[in-house]
């Protein structure tokens, strides 16, 4: 826990305030101090974990809503394009109706488990206790991601492109890069603050730990 | 605001009113203009806020939300370019977003003074007619020059009340 290996807890009141951890005097008089950030405190963890998933709680929720936004304009203004990539040949309305309803169904069912995620974390990085599903949906979410990553760069190393869709294909991974580098980001904060609260929460008081 | 931040604001503004001019004297063909100058100007700004947190908000709590912002912008700009063939859609998009949500806040706004029993006509009046113009620019999505003579109108008087702003003498000290 200290860095020094023995530091005089000086102020022994049973309240070791986190200042009484950082300064304290030396035997000649001299203040020494030492650097927090080379082994911050468990406090200082937590808030930062705590702070991680409110940020990326929302991040997850804005690429969610940004995604099916994107999708959605692209799928009314290139409707054809779109049924030519996925279809490979004429189709008829009622195919398309059902492309559509299809498409439709499953962007909001993805956008329901962001919408979920993000929320689930930010509440938990306000300091409620967490859902023991966030893990699982972050989880499943990620890992389409890391594929569709690998994806991208495999057909931008392999294809000839022209500069324009060069420069779409790099934003395109840069965003899928961001989401997925964001969803560990939030899978890590939350195995870490949930070790952090569960071993600073003594046994068998669960709800009134020290707060 | 120092004498040189007013005279480059004025600057801007008399800018904005002879683009906007422009506009109106260009006809039908502006609006391709008026589109990529949209998408050029978001991702300009997406490449900014990258910028900004690779530089310095790295090291700020709770930085991660201007990469957040920057890419999306980014994505936006580049996805509003693929739709250079049909510019229509785009200027719609970015006229129907400013003008209805400024017309929701203005209308919410004006319900909470005359909650409070302030004054709200005038706030109100704006309001709807923020609105009203978004439901124009739906219903025209089709005419290309009704587009333009909104988007120049809303430019101009943005100019104007920029160029009002600036001149006038305020008590207020502005630290920029």
């Amino acid at each position: 826990m200290y860095p020094m290996g023995s530091i005089p807890n000086r102020h022994a009141s049973g309240q070791r305030t986190l200042w009484a951890q950082r300064c304290w005097k030396t035997r000649r008089g001299l203040r020494y101090t030492v650097r927090m950030n080379t082994q911050p405190s468990e406090q200082a963890l937590r808030r930062q974990y705590e702070d991680t998933l409110v940020i990326t709680g929302t991040g997850v929720m804005a690429f969610g809503v940004w995604s099916l936004a994107k999708t959605v304009v692209v799928a009314v203004l290139r409707m054809d394009l779109l049924m030519w990539e996925v279809f490979g040949r004429e189709v008829s309305g009622k195919e398309a109706l059902l492309f559509f309803f299809v498409l439709g169904v499953m962007l909001l069912i993805d956008l329901v488990i962001r919408l979920r995620l993000g929320l689930a974390a930010r509440a938990e990085g306000h300091g409620k206790s967490g859902q023991k599903t966030s893990l699982v949906l972050a989880t499943l979410l990620a890992i389409p991601s890391l594929a569709s990553i690998l994806f991208s760069l495999f057909s931008f190393i392999t294809g000839s492109h022209s500069p324009f869709e060069l420069v779409d294909m790099v934003v395109t991974v840069a965003i899928e890069l961001t989401s997925f580098v964001l969803l560990v980001e939030m899978i890590m904060a939350v195995v870490r603050l949930r070790a952090l609260r569960a071993s600073s929460q003594p046994m068998g008081s669960e709800g009134h730990g020290n707060e | 605001m120092s004498n040189f931040q007013k005279a480059k604001s004025v600057l801007f503004a008399l800018a904005m009113i002879a683009s906007g001019v422009l506009l109106l004297v260009a006809g039908q063909s502006g609006i391709v203009f008026v589109a990529l100058a949209l998408s050029v100007l978001l991702m300009a700004y997406g490449i900014k806020k990258l910028a900004f947190y690779l530089t310095m908000a790295r090291h700020m709590v709770g930085g991660k939300m201007l990469l957040y912002l920057g890419i999306i912008a980014l994505d936006v700009g580049t996805l509003a370019l693929t739709f250079l063939d049909s510019p229509n859609i785009i200027v719609v998009l970015y006229l129907v977003g400013a003008y209805a949500l400024s017309g929701v806040l203005s209308v919410l706004r004006s319900r909470e003074a005359q909650k409070l029993g302030g004054s709200w006509k005038l706030r109100m009046c704006s309001g709807v007619v923020s609105l009203l113009v978004a439901a124009t620019c739906i219903v025209f999505i089709q005419d290309a020059t009704i587009l333009l003579y909104v988007f120049a109108a809303g430019l101009i008087y943005s100019a104007c009340l920029r160029i009002i702003q600036t001149l006038r003498t305020t008590d207020i000290i502005y630290i920029a």
